[in-house]
């Protein structure tokens, strides 16, 4: 079983501006293509930053707003600033929030999370765009069929951690969530099995009804956390 | 001159999902759809929260590693509670930040920036959903021809509101440019022109000079750092 990367999920064909792009091209673009951001790229096709919806609606916010007033914190006049900014250079927000190829989905779901962005361009290691992935994309994760998440569970959690308890083991996915139930040999056995369900791709939520014959839990003492996370 | 609101711009072709509907179905629908968010409705088609893909992407980050920190801050938690979820009503949020239809676009956007999110549902007075604006709908409001953006000036601007002589202000738009050039009798009307044609939907920014006869500022009442010249 393996972890999927933004490789897996993201759209190859990526569209760019330079950072001379002038406001009006911006909206025509995002609109046009139903984007929310668009990345910015240097001379030497190297993300510089990234121009997002967020960006460009200061300028509606503001247009109503008339005067500014009289006394101004520095996040706002820094956002004013940008309401009256005409280029992609003025209106990016920069350093940019990137993900490498081969990022996992988890790391980039939590930096998307972090940074408060709804895309990652997704760069080679000299920093040129080779796709984006946006947080639709990493949903897609979710719309595995059943039978392939139970193939994983099977080849990927049961067989190898298991091993001779897997055969007793049954398994029923059913919109994503994993129905355990058998018996095994050691509490520490269905632990495992549960928590690496878990974190099969795909896998929404995991029932475990699985018994145990011996629990080991006293040998090795409360709270210890036992094997992989 | 025309206030745009969130009727003009807004989907009225919305789907919504129920509390009960199952994880993946939302996945499904947002893919499917290509949205971004999808209002929550109960039996009486009244707004109880929206899942976003970020309220699904909660799963997807914590991957399993769904076991509580001994130190865990309130909105941990909340991630926590989500990423275990099964159905929207788990993992929406609610309640939800909605909008009348008659909201100006200009609030509409602010209201978007304060609250920090992307779409709003748009209901009735009786809280029924009626559409969805998002951010990119606001957007549109500025891809408005530059000859439209012209006669909004002069219509709106010069003549109904500021009773501004033909000929006695030029106007040009280049992308949503636009250069004023010419001459007012008082000093308010000129500064006013300017102010009043950077709030035209569709305006990026106003340059040029419009000079006057008559400083009335004194006799108004000046108001201090009233800006003149370039917007």
């Amino acid at each position: 079983m393996r972890t999927w990367h933004v490789d897996d999920v993201m759209t190859t064909e990526v569209v760019t501006v330079a950072p001379t792009a002038s406001y009006r091209e911006l909206v025509d673009l995002l609109v046009d293509h139903r984007f929310s951001a668009v990345p910015v790229v240097d001379d030497l096709r190297r993300v510089i930053g990234v121009v997002s919806e967020a960006d460009l609606l200061r300028k509606i916010e503001y247009a109503a707003a008339g005067q500014p007033p009289l006394f101004e914190g520095r996040r706002r006049r820094g956002e004013r600033v940008k309401a009256s900014a005409r280029t992609a250079a003025e209106l990016m927000s920069s350093p940019p929030v990137l993900a490498l190829v081969g990022t996992p989905l988890v790391v980039a779901a939590r930096r998307m999370d972090t940074a408060g962005v709804k895309r990652l361009p997704v760069v080679d290691d000299l920093g040129r765009p080779v796709g984006i992935v946006s947080r639709g994309d990493l949903l897609k994760v979710h719309q595995r069929p059943d039978d392939e998440i139970l193939a994983d569970v099977r080849s990927g959690v049961l067989l190898p951690f298991l091993i001779e308890d897997a055969e007793t083991v049954h398994v029923e996915v059913a919109g994503g969530v994993v129905t355990l139930t058998g018996r095994v040999g050691r509490w520490s056995a269905r632990d495992i099995a549960d928590r690496m369900t878990q974190q099969v791709p795909g896998v929404v939520d995991v029932v475990d009804k699985l018994e145990f014959d011996h629990d080991d839990r006293e040998v090795l003492g409360a709270g210890v956390a036992f094997g992989m996370v | 001159m025309k206030l745009w609101r969130v009727d003009n711009v807004m989907t009225t072709d919305v789907v919504s999902v129920r509390e009960d509907t199952p994880y993946r179905d939302v996945v499904n629908l947002l893919i499917g759809r290509r949205v971004s968010a999808v209002p929550v409705v109960d039996r009486f088609g009244y707004v109880v929260g929206v899942v976003s893909e970020a309220d699904l992407l909660h799963k997807v980050e914590a991957s399993g590693d769904a076991k509580p920190r001994t130190f865990e801050s309130r909105r941990r938690r909340a991630e926590r509670v989500k990423a275990g979820g099964r159905t929207a009503g788990d993992v929406m949020t609610s309640p939800a930040v909605c909008v009348l239809p008659s909201l100006a676009v200009a609030a509409a956007a602010r209201r978007m920036h304060q609250e920090g999110v992307k779409r709003l549902p748009v209901e009735d007075d009786l809280g029924r959903l009626v559409g969805i604006v998002t951010r990119s709908d606001l957007l549109k409001v500025h891809l408005r021809s530059d000859a439209a953006i012209r006669r909004d000036v002069t219509e709106e601007v010069f003549r109904q509101i500021l009773a501004i002589e033909p000929g006695q202000v030029s106007v040009e738009s280049t992308d949503g440019v636009v250069t004023l050039a010419g001459r007012t009798h008082f000093r308010s009307t000129a500064d006013q022109t300017l102010q009043l044609t950077r709030q035209v939907p569709g305006v990026v920014a106003v340059a040029g000079e419009v000079s006057y006869d008559v400083d009335d500022r004194l006799a108004v009442g000046s108001e201090t750092g009233v800006p003149f010249g370039v917007a």
